[in-house]
């Protein structure tokens, strides 16, 4: 792996008012162009990790280093799509560069590069409300990539599309991380979709919320439906369970 | 089925007013204690001139009042959006304000604004009965703001100004195009209150209409006149639910 990490958490502990330890001792570190999912039950700290490594929280003991220095360097993608409700769909993806005060006509260049990158052309003057939830979704990553990001942090951005639509969103994510080169981590409690998409699956187990494995996937891109149909895949995809399942037996309430 | 929203209330409307033709004419009730609705029109038309302008002055006082409340109650609800203290400290004067009867403080006012300024001191009471929704509405409007979207403004190293006028004001609007058509209607009461206690004589609006027609026991003029007041109501508040409709449509649940 290359030296310097682009984003590394060093024995990171994180908790919350009221007593929940939601992080004990992280360690990690993303290298330049790596796709590292992460998988765990929920309440596990996925979440609190993202908002750690976005410099969003400051972590209670522990480190966060980071070669992203200015805002845009960064994007992130939550859960659900947090769209401005009363803006249009380019309005949206507009909105970093606009609160990084960017100037009008870098804006427009940038709305309709990342509107491609999405496949929403046609769409720029739609309100959310007008959309699908698959749709809602390719705005919230158009504006995660409107600042042409190195790093891209995603937490679950899938888990409400239906299948069909995810695998689809899927494999147009691994397209644009492979275009775009840059490095991913991408929070899902799907071990499927975890397989298919990254080069590192770390497995989390809560209370307190650590990491206790970390599997490489060691096949190459591009991938599509053969990836999913393939033997490794399936066993790979038993090991993660298996790690799960050990991981929930003896803290299970 | 739209018509029928219409339609309905028209008709249900068109039957009273003919029940209650008949019935002032088959029971011959003095025309003091209640005029039919042909003798209300009848005055209405005759003091056409002397009313109409009385509900000007009663409809400007009434839209000064309004501006001034909303205007009032945005800037104060910012200001306490923008510090914890200052709505600590102020927003216990804003329900004294509130939950005092202007009927009790409007003697006060007159004194302070000075008999000569009736309308000011109208207008100023109205004020204080309008501003209190558009505040307490507008405060919960600008906080009402998905924490997602206040991450993602964290995140691009927004500031708090932009903050306010990217997030804070647009997620505030339905709270405060909601409190717009109550405190429009409070504006109104509180104009036609203050202008009974302020009244006497110097305020030409619809409110000492009422009185003068009542000691006159003019009573279809009065008549008139309420009805006069009604529908300065009614069409600000379909005024407003227009600009609601307008501005909401295409994004907000409650306008679709
Ligand atoms: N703002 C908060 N205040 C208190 N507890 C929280 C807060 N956010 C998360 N938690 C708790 O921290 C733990 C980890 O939460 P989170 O990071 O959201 O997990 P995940 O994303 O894996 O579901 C959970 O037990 C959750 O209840
Ligand atoms: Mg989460």
């Amino acid at each position: 792996m290359t030296a310097t990490p682009v984003l590394a958490l060093h024995e990171v502990s994180h908790h919350y008012p009221g007593g929940v330890v939601a992080l004990e001792q992280v360690s990690l570190a993303l290298h330049p162009g790596e796709f590292v999912a992460v998988v765990g039950p929920s309440g596990c700290g996925k979440s609190t990790l993202l908002s750690l490594l976005a410099g969003l929280t400051a972590p209670v003991a522990g480190r966060v280093s980071s070669v992203v220095r200015s805002p845009g360097e960064l994007g992130m993608v939550f859960q659900d799509p947090t769209l401005m409700p009363w803006a249009s769909v380019a309005e949206n993806i507009a909105l970093p560069l606009r609160l990084m005060r960017r100037p009008a006509g870098e804006v427009t260049a940038r709305v309709v590069e990342a509107v491609r990158q999405v496949g929403l052309a046609g769409f720029e003057a739609s309100l959310p409300a007008e959309l699908s939830g698959g749709m809602r979704m390719r705005v919230a990553i158009a504006r995660a990539l409107v600042t042409r990001p190195r790093l891209l942090l995603m937490d679950e951005p899938f888990a409400a599309l239906d299948e069909l639509t995810r695998e689809r969103m899927n494999e147009q994510l691994l397209a644009l991380w492979r275009e775009l080169g840059i490095t991913c981590l991408f929070v899902t409690h799907s071990l499927y979709e975890a397989v298919f998409l990254a080069t590192r699956v770390l497995v989390m187990a809560p209370r307190p919320g650590r990491v206790i494995a970390e599997v490489a996937v060691p096949a190459g891109y591009p991938r599509g439906d053969a990836w999913r149909s393939d033997a490794a895949f399936a066993a790979l995809r038993g090991e993660l369970a298996a790690q799960l399942r050990h991981s929930a037996e003896p803290a299970s309430p | 089925m739209t018509w029928l929203r219409w339609l309905a209330p028209l008709g249900l409307g068109v039957l009273v007013l003919l029940a209650w033709e008949v019935a002032v004419r088959l029971t011959g009730i003095p025309v003091f204690v209640l005029p039919a609705p042909s003798r209300i029109l009848m005055a209405g038309l005759e003091s056409a001139p002397l009313l109409l302008s009385s509900a000007g002055y009663t409809l400007r006082l009434t839209l000064t009042a309004f501006l001034a409340a909303v205007a009032g109650g945005v800037l104060i609800a910012v200001l306490f959006t923008g510090s914890r203290l200052i709505e600590a400290a102020l927003y216990p004067y804003a329900v004294v304000l509130q939950v005092t009867p202007v009927v009790a403080i409007a003697p006060l006012v007159l004194i302070w604004v000075g008999v000569d300024n009736a309308s000011t001191a109208v207008v100023l009471l109205a004020w204080i009965v309008a501003f209190f929704p558009v505040l307490s509405n507008m405060t919960l409007g600008l906080r009402a703001v998905d924490p997602g979207l206040r991450a993602l403004f964290r995140l691009y190293g927004g500031s708090r100004w932009q903050e306010l006028w990217r997030l804070r004001l647009p997620a505030a609007l339905p709270y405060l195009l909601s409190a717009m058509k109550v405190s429009a209607g409070l504006s109104l009461v509180g104009v036609v209150v203050a202008e009974f206690v302020a009244g006497s004589g110097t305020s030409p609006g619809l409110a000492w209409r009422i009185i003068e027609a009542g000691n006159r026991l003019q009573t279809p003029r009065m008549f008139a006149a309420l009805l006069l007041l009604a529908a300065i109501g009614i069409g600000l508040f379909a005024v407003l639910a227009w600009l609601e409709r307008r501005l909401l449509a295409r994004w907000h649940d409650s306008a679709r």
